[in-house]
């Protein structure tokens, strides 16, 4: 069976895949432990993975990045760009800094001007660490939702289709989702300890209509999502309870999720929700969603939920995950191989499970501990313990 | 019910303006500072340390309450300062180089200065000459570190031997915490504890100063 098969079989629930498939978020973060130029699909080939490529999107934000072509190189030779999108100037700046590289974004709209910045480092040299939130004052609140409003998804089909082409029966491109608003608020346009004690606290009715506009603006994209080739969407919902309560989620972030899983389901999309912190407060909440399944699971110390626990959890939802990135770092073969075979003992069977990393596979992988988990897999069903460890 | 318990009521319900005016009635009805601290906020803190600990709340809730409990104790510092009413000890804290995560470590001093401990937070991306000069300076009870990612936790034992070479390593504490960090590796670094989240940094601290 190849790994298309293997990964819709289990995704799509539609009957049993030859193996438990393998697949783990590799993105910029590893690649950057990879000799320069390799390609991510020989990437996931070099650690025997079904290819499950993330974060190959079906459409432009038109506030992301400048369309006209040249400028994503005018940015990279110069260190800013600026350009214009409903009435709104959007400057990008990339600066020199003491300890990498910062970012800074601004808008400006009719009598103000909003910016954030982030510091690209070595630990982090993908995703900028936040410096300076969007949001800092009410004001700021009703300026980003005139942004927010006027934010647009314009699709990218074609650059989807040639990726999934080029991967083939070894596996699936899957589509970034736009994360629910009181997450995207949490993790970059405000951070959590002045979401709460500042906006949630003080000024609720102000932060609910901003959540409002973005859940609006959000299902625009996903109407995208919904239209586009691609058949698996991941929301980078990131949830965890080291930032969100169970009341918290259910109040704002699970209606989110479930009207994104909705719109998908219209077209017969399966929608997967990235959630990769501590989930046993959680589990209820997450029970009761409409998405059809949780990946990059974490068990402690990152998260707190082994996977056979997931799957318990969460009956009628394919889990992903597993692999924590310390193991992946520290762990010696023989400790990745005897975790490999708890999942999948615990784990009572191959439906609706898909090992993978808990979270991004760090930089500080090493690549033997991948190989094992792909190796083991593969022989899992077929062959006794000794005949695994004498392939290995 | 009494002026004490209604401020542990109001940090308990993240009622800042609440636990500010009581706060600031109890000094008016003759109470001291360190009464107000010990009797009022202290056992509040201590509440949601709990709560915390049982699963019944979460980060926005200890948030919440500790910006409460920050109300009262804006109007109460002053004073126990002037009247040279001492901390139960003082934690010197912060990232280690590289790491730019800082709400697990901003929730620990959170949780320490609720619980009666001067807390020097040193913030982000610290190297181990910061923490060296931090807890010379404040002459520190306990350090504690904190690291988010694989590719900084491992700056943890250089501090550990910086500590050493400046020969402060025996006076100190030294306490871990972070998402990749566990107890084997507070032991294998040769750190006196380690602290799963903010409540239990807080009983990891006690337990440390007897």
């Amino acid at each position: 069976m190849q790994a298309r098969e293997r990964l819709m079989r289990v995704l799509r629930r539609d009957g049993t895949p030859d193996h438990v498939p393998w697949a783990p978020l590799i993105d910029g973060y590893y690649m950057s432990s990879r000799p320069a130029g390799t390609d991510i699909l020989d990437a996931f080939r070099e650690i025997d993975a079904d290819i499950m490529e993330r974060h190959v999107w079906t459409y432009h934000v038109n506030m992301n990045l400048p369309r006209d072509p040249g400028s994503i190189e005018r940015f990279q030779t110069k260190g800013s760009v600026t350009f214009e999108e409903e009435g709104i100037v959007i400057t990008l700046r990339m600066e020199p800094h003491a300890k990498g590289r910062l970012l800074t974004k601004s808008y400006r709209i009719p009598g103000r001007t909003l910016t954030e910045s982030g510091l690209f480092t070595e630990q982090s040299p993908f995703l900028p660490f936040p410096v300076e939130p969007l949001i800092r004052t009410v004001e700021d609140i009703e300026a980003y939702e005139y942004v927010v409003k006027r934010r647009k998804f314009l699709p990218i089909y074609d650059s989807f289709v040639r990726e999934d082409a080029r991967i083939g029966d070894e596996g699936i491109a899957t589509d970034s989702g736009l994360t629910a608003p009181i997450q995207e608020l949490l993790q970059h346009t405000i951070g959590i300890e002045a979401f709460y004690t500042t906006f949630y606290m003080d000024y609720l009715p102000e932060i609910e209509s901003l959540m409002q506009a973005m859940h609006e603006s959000n299902l625009r994209g996903y109407e995208m999502m919904a239209a586009s080739p691609a058949e698996v969407v991941i929301g980078y919902e990131n949830t965890s309870t080291s930032y969100i309560s169970p009341g918290i989620h259910r109040s704002y972030a699970s209606p989110c999720i479930n009207d994104y899983a909705d719109l998908l389901h219209e077209s017969g999309k399966i929608f997967l929700t990235h959630r990769c912190g501590l989930l046993k407060g959680l589990v209820d909440e997450i029970r009761e969603e409409r998405d059809d399944g949780v990946v990059d699971i974490s068990p402690e110390p990152t998260g707190d939920l082994p996977m056979w626990e997931a799957k318990e959890a969460w009956p009628d939802k394919v889990v992903l995950g597993g692999f924590d990135a310390t193991f992946l770092t520290n762990w010696e073969t023989k400790q990745i191989r005897d975790y490999t075979r708890e999942i999948l003992t615990r784990s009572g069977g191959s439906e609706r499970l898909i090992l993978g990393s808990a979270d991004a596979v760090p930089k500080t992988a090493q690549v033997g501990n991948l190989k094992t988990v792909g190796k083991f897999v593969r022989s899992w069903e077929f062959q006794s313990d000794a005949a695994i460890e004498g392939r290995e | 019910m009494s002026l004490l318990k209604e401020i542990g009521e109001s940090v308990l319900a993240y009622q800042p303006k609440k636990a500010e005016e009581h706060t600031q009635r109890a000094l008016d009805e003759g109470k001291t500072a360190a009464e107000v601290l010990n009797e009022g906020l202290i056992p509040a803190m201590d509440t949601v340390g709990k709560k915390y600990e049982a699963g019944e709340i979460y980060v926005p809730e200890m948030l919440m309450a500790a910006k409460a409990m920050k109300a009262a104790m804006a109007i109460l510092r002053p004073i126990l300062a002037e009247a040279g009413v001492e901390a139960k000890g003082t934690v010197v804290i912060g990232t280690v180089e590289g790491d730019l995560h800082d709400i697990g470590q901003n929730l620990v001093s959170i949780m320490l200065e609720g619980a009666g401990y001067d807390v020097v937070n040193l913030g982000i991306d610290n190297t181990k000459d910061v923490f060296v000069d931090a807890v010379k300076t404040s002459n520190a009870d306990v350090v504690a570190l904190s690291a988010l990612l694989t590719t900084t936790m491992i700056q943890m034992p250089d501090v550990v031997e910086g500590l050493k070479a400046a020969g402060l390593r025996d006076g100190v504490k030294m306490i871990i915490g972070g998402a990749p960090v566990t107890e084997e590796y507070a032991q294998q670094i040769g750190a006196d504890g380690y602290a799963k989240d903010a409540a239990a940094a807080v009983t990891l601290v006690r337990k440390l100063l007897g």
